[in-house]
C-alpha cells in the first residue's frame, strides 16, 4: 500500500491491482485499435447499403452522376434517364445527407474518374437544417480511406473524438456495416417509393433557418463547381419538385425562399422544378410533401432527361 | 452541464485534483463551489432560487431546534414548508393553474414566460424533509451554512436526484474522504453501467419513440405498443442511468448516495415496484404524505384514499400537466386493486414461471401508465390508447435503432439479472477486479464507444 501526503491520497492497495488495471488499459487500447483496423478494412469491401452506395460512387464511372438526398435518390429513376439521354447515369443520392458528403463523394469519385455531367439535388430542407453536422458522423468510417472525407467530417461535432478513439470512428455502424454485407447489391441507388400523399398537415412545422449551416453548405456548392470546371464537367444544381398544392406546406417553402436568394447571385447551371404546376400540385404523385413516389419519379424523370438533353444540345 | 458531455468530463478533471488537493477542512468549500458552478452552468439567475431555498429552511431549522415553545416551531416549520412550497408553485404549476383555469372559466389570463429551473423538485423535497425531520426531532439542525449549503446543492444528485435524507448524506459531510482506489473502481463501474443505460439503452429507444408519438396520427396497433414498451426501457434507462453515474461520481469522491432504481421492471406486484422504482422519492411521499396522513393504521377506506391521495400528489410532483396526474391516478388504483384483492405475494420463493408471469403483468400495466406519462395531453393519450388496438397498419419498424436498442435492452437485462440473484454488492457493484469484472467492464466501455448515441439530449427528469 502506498500513502502520499497524510489524509490525503492513498494510492494502489497492492501491486496486483496496479498490474491488472495497466493490463486493462493497454488492451482497452489494443482492442480499439483492433477493431478499427478490421473495420476500416471492412467498409471498403462492402457493395451494397449505406456504405455501398459511397463506395459505388466513388468508384462510378457513368456519364451523368446525381448527387443529393433521399430527395435525388427516390426521385431521379436512373435507367429511365439513361435511356432517354443515350448517357449512362448513376445515383449516389443518400437519404438525410447534405451537401458537404456530396462534395467529398464528388471530389473522390473525380479522382478516379470524370462524368459528363454532375447533377447536384438539393433539398431546400436539408439547406437549412441545423443537424447537418452531426449527420456527417455516419461516415467517419471513411476517415482515413477517402481523404476528402477528412477534408469535411471537421465540421462534424464527434471529429476530434472519432480521430482519437477507433470504435467510436465506427460508432452506430454496425447495423449497416451487417445489411452491406448480406444484402445483395442492387444495379442501381435509385429508390423508387410507393403509397400516396396523407396527412398533408402534419408537415406545417415551424422551419427554423440555420444560416450558419446554409452558408457553409452554399459554400461547399462553390467548391463542387470549382471542382467540375477544373476537370471541365458540366455542373447543374436543380430543386425536383415538392407539393405545393395545399396552403399547408407554405412554412416549408421558407427555405426554397431562403436558398433562390442566394442562387440568384450566383452563377449557377439551375433546374428550377420545386413548383412545376403539372407534378407539384398532384398528390397522387408524391408519397409526402418533399418525395414523389414512384409514378411521380418516373413523370419527373422524363421531364429532367429532357432538360439535359436541351443542355447537351 | 449534462453527464453525458465533455464539459462534465473537463469539469470532473479539474474538481478532482483540487477537491483532493485541498486542505480536508476546506474541502467541503471545494464542492459547494463546484455545486454552485455546475447549476450555474444551466442558468445564472436561478441561483437565487437555491440559494433562497436553502437560506430560509437553514434558518427555519434553527429556531424550531432552539424554540421551546411548540406554536413558535410550528410557525417556523410552515413558514419554511411554505416559503419552499410557493417557489416551486410559482415556477413550476402557476402556468399550470393559469391554463386550468382558462380551460374551465373560458377566460384568457395570460400565463408567464418562465422557464422551469432545473432540479426545482428535487432540492425543494430535500430542503422539506430536512425542516420536517428538525421538527420531529429525528435530526439536529446543522449549523453550518456551508455544509448546509453543500448538502442541498451537491451536484452528483442536484438536478434529478436521488432526494437524499440529512441523516444520510450530512454526516458525510463532516468526514474527510481520501481518495481511494476502492471509491474510484466502484465509482466508474457504477458511472460505466450508468452511461451505457444513458447512451446505449435510453438514447438509442428515444430515436424511435420520438418518431411514433411525434406522429401518432399515422401510427397504430403493434407500432403503439412497442413504442410504448421501448418508452417503458428508455425513462428507465434514462432516470436509472443518471441515478447510477451520480452514485458513481460520489463515490469517486468519497460519498454513498443511496440506490434510486432497484430493478423495477423485476417486480412482482405493484407494491414491489414501487419499493424499486424512484426510491427516494417513493419513500419520501411514503414518510412525509402518506403516514402523517393516517397510512395504514385507519379505516380500510381511508387507507385506500390515502394511498390514492399521495400518488396523484406524486405525478402532481412529476410535471405541470393533467397527464402525470393521471398516471400517479392509475399507479393508485393498481396498489388499491391489488391490495383490496389482496394481490401481494406473501411467499418469498415463487417459483420462476409464476415470478415470471407476476411480473409480465405489473410491466404490462406499467407500461400502460407510461402512456399518459409520455403523451403530451390527455386527450392525445386516450388518442394512442385506442389507435393502440386497431391493427389495420403494419408495424413501422425502425430497423438499425431496434436492432441497437435491443442489444442494450439485452445487456441490461443481463446485469439486472445477476444483480437481483446476487445482490447490489455483487462484483458488478463491488471493488472486484477480476478478469472477468475487467473483461465484463471493458465490453461495456466498448459497447458504448461502438453502438452509444453521443448527440443524444438531457436526461428526461430534467424537466421535473
Amino acid at each position: 500500500m502506498v500513502c502520499l501526503m497524510e489524509e490525503s491520497l492513498y494510492i494502489f492497495n497492492s501491486n496486483l491491482m496496479l498490474r491488472k488495471l495497466l493490463v486493462f488499459v493497454s488492451l482497452i487500447v489494443l482492442i480499439d485499435f483492433g477493431i478499427g483496423l478490421v473495420l476500416k478494412k471492412l467498409v471498403l469491401t462492402i457493395d451494397s447499403g449505406f456504405y455501398g452506395v459511397v463506395n459505388n460512387a466513388v468508384q462510378d464511372t457513368s456519364k451523368i452522376f446525381i448527387l443529393g438526398s433521399s430527395r435525388a435518390q427516390n426521385h431521379y429513376n436512373s435507367s429511365l434517364i439513361s435511356k432517354k439521354t443515350g448517357l449512362s447515369c448513376f445515383n449516389a443520392g443518400i437519404g438525410g445527407q447534405g451537401i458537404l458528403s456530396n462534395y467529398a463523394i464528388l471530389k473522390e469519385r473525380l479522382k478516379r474518374n470524370k462524368p459528363d455531367i454532375v447533377v447536384l439535388d438539393i433539398a431546400p430542407v436539408i439547406m437549412i437544417d441545423s443537424k447537418q453536422n452531426e449527420k456527417l458522423n455516419k461516415f467517419s468510417p471513411f476517415m482515413g480511406s477517402y481523404k476528402a472525407f477528412d477534408e469535411v467530417l471537421i465540421y462534424s461535432p464527434n471529429y476530434k473524438l472519432a480521430n482519437v478513439i477507433q470504435t467510436y470512428k465506427f460508432n452506430s455502424s454496425l447495423y449497416d456495416m451487417l445489411f452491406g454485407l448480406t444484402t445483395e447489391r442492387k444495379s442501381d441507388n435509385y429508390t423508387p417509393i410507393e403509397g400516396k400523399l396523407k396527412n398533408v398537415e402534419r408537415q406545417n412545422e415551424s422551419i427554423i433557418i440555420d444560416e450558419d449551416i446554409l452558408s457553409l453548405q452554399i459554400t461547399f456548392i462553390e467548391k463542387m463547381k470549382r471542382l467540375c470546371a477544373q476537370e471541365d464537367v458540366v455542373f447543374v444544381c436543380v430543386i425536383s419538385p415538392s407539393f405545393m398544392k395545399s396552403t399547408d406546406v407554405s412554412e416549408l417553402s421558407k427555405a426554397y425562399v431562403e436558398i433562390i436568394k442566394h442562387f440568384s447571385v450566383k452563377d449557377f447551371i439551375m433546374f428550377d422544378f420545386y413548383n412545376m404546376p403539372a407534378i407539384s400540385d398532384d398528390d397522387a404523385l408524391f408519397k409526402d410533401v418533399n418525395h414523389l413516389n414512384a409514378m411521380g419519379s418516373n413523370i419527373y424523370s422524363d421531364l429532367f432527361a429532357n432538360e439535359i438533353n436541351n443542355l447537351s444540345k | 452541464m449534462l453527464f453525458n458531455s465533455i464539459h462534465f468530463l473537463q469539469f470532473l478533471l479539474v474538481l478532482l485534483p483540487l477537491y483532493f488537493l485541498a486542505p480536508a477542512k476546506y474541502r467541503w468549500a471545494v464542492l459547494l463551489v463546484a455545486s454552485y458552478y455546475f447549476y450555474m452552468s444551466w442558468n445564472v439567475q436561478y441561483v437565487f432560487l437555491i440559494l433562497f431555498t436553502t437560506a430560509t429552511s437553514f434558518w427555519s431549522s434553527i429556531k424550531i431546534y432552539d424554540s421551546k415553545s411548540t406554536s413558535v416551531q410550528k410557525y417556523f416549520l410552515w413558514f419554511s414548508i411554505f416559503s419552499s412550497l410557493l417557489v416551486l408553485f410559482f415556477f413550476k404549476y402557476f402556468n399550470f393553474v393559469v391554463d386550468t383555469i382558462n380551460n374551465i372559466s373560458s377566460n384568457n389570463f395570460d400565463a408567464l414566460s418562465i422557464l422551469l429551473p432545473v432540479g426545482i423538485s428535487f432540492y425543494t423535497f430535500q430542503t422539506l424533509s430536512y425542516t420536517i425531520d428538525v421538527y420531529k426531532g429525528k435530526i439536529r439542525p446543522e449549523r453550518h451554512f456551508g455544509k448546509y449549503a453543500l448538502f442541498v446543492s451537491f451536484f452528483p444528485q442536484l438536478v434529478a436526484g436521488p432526494i437524499e435524507r440529512s441523516q444520510d448524506l450530512m454526516p458525510q459531510f463532516h468526514k474527510t474522504h481520501l481518495l481511494k482506489v476502492d471509491n474510484i473502481i466502484i465509482g466508474l463501474k457504477f458511472a460505466l453501467i450508468g452511461f451505457f443505460m444513458k447512451l446505449v439503452v435510453a438514447d438509442r429507444l428515444s430515436l424511435y419513440v420520438d418518431s411514433v408519438y411525434s406522429n401518432a396520427n399515422v401510427h397504430s396497433g403493434g407500432t403503439m405498443w412497442l413504442a410504448t414498451f421501448s418508452f417503458a426501457f428508455q425513462i428507465l434507462c434514462d432516470f436509472a442511468g443518471y441515478s447510477i453515474i451520480a452514485k458513481g461520481v460520489a463515490k469517486i469522491l468519497g460519498y454513498d448516495l443511496m440506490q434510486n432504481f432497484r430493478r423495477p421492471y423485476f417486480a412482482s406486484s405493484f407494491k414491489d415496484f414501487w419499493k424499486r422504482w424512484h426510491i427516494s422519492l417513493s419513500s419520501w411521499f411514503m414518510d412525509y404524505v402518506y403516514i402523517p396522513l393516517g397510512g395504514s393504521r385507519v379505516v380500510f377506506g381511508r387507507q385506500m384514499f390515502n394511498l390514492l391521495l399521495t400518488f396523484l400528489v406524486s405525478g402532481l410532483w412529476h410535471g405541470a400537466n393533467w397527464t402525470f396526474v393521471v398516471w400517479g391516478g392509475l399507479h393508485g388504483i393498481y396498489l388499491i386493486t391489488e391490495k383490496f384483492f389482496n394481490l401481494v405475494p406473501k411467499e418469498q420463493n415463487m417459483s420462476f414461471i409464476v415470478r415470471l408471469i407476476r411480473a409480465l403483468c405489473v410491466f404490462i400495466l406499467v407500461c400502460f401508465a407510461w402512456i399518459f406519462f409520455r403523451a403530451s395531453s390527455v386527450s392525445e393519450a386516450f388518442y394512442i390508447i385506442s389507435s393502440s388496438f386497431n391493427f389495420e397498419n403494419s408495424i413501422f419498424l425502425d430497423k438499425p435503432t431496434l436492432f441497437f436498442g435491443s442489444i442494450g435492452v439485452l445487456v441490461l437485462l443481463f446485469i439486472d439479472g445477476i444483480s437481483e440473484k446476487k445482490g447490489d454488492t455483487c462484483w458488478l457493484y463491488n471493488n472486484s477486479i477480476s478478469y472477468r469484472t475487467l473483461g465484463f467492464f471493458g465490453f461495456l466501455l466498448i459497447s458504448t464507444l461502438f453502438i452509444g448515441v453521443f448527440d443524444g439530449g438531457e436526461f428526461i427528469y430534467f424537466q421535473f
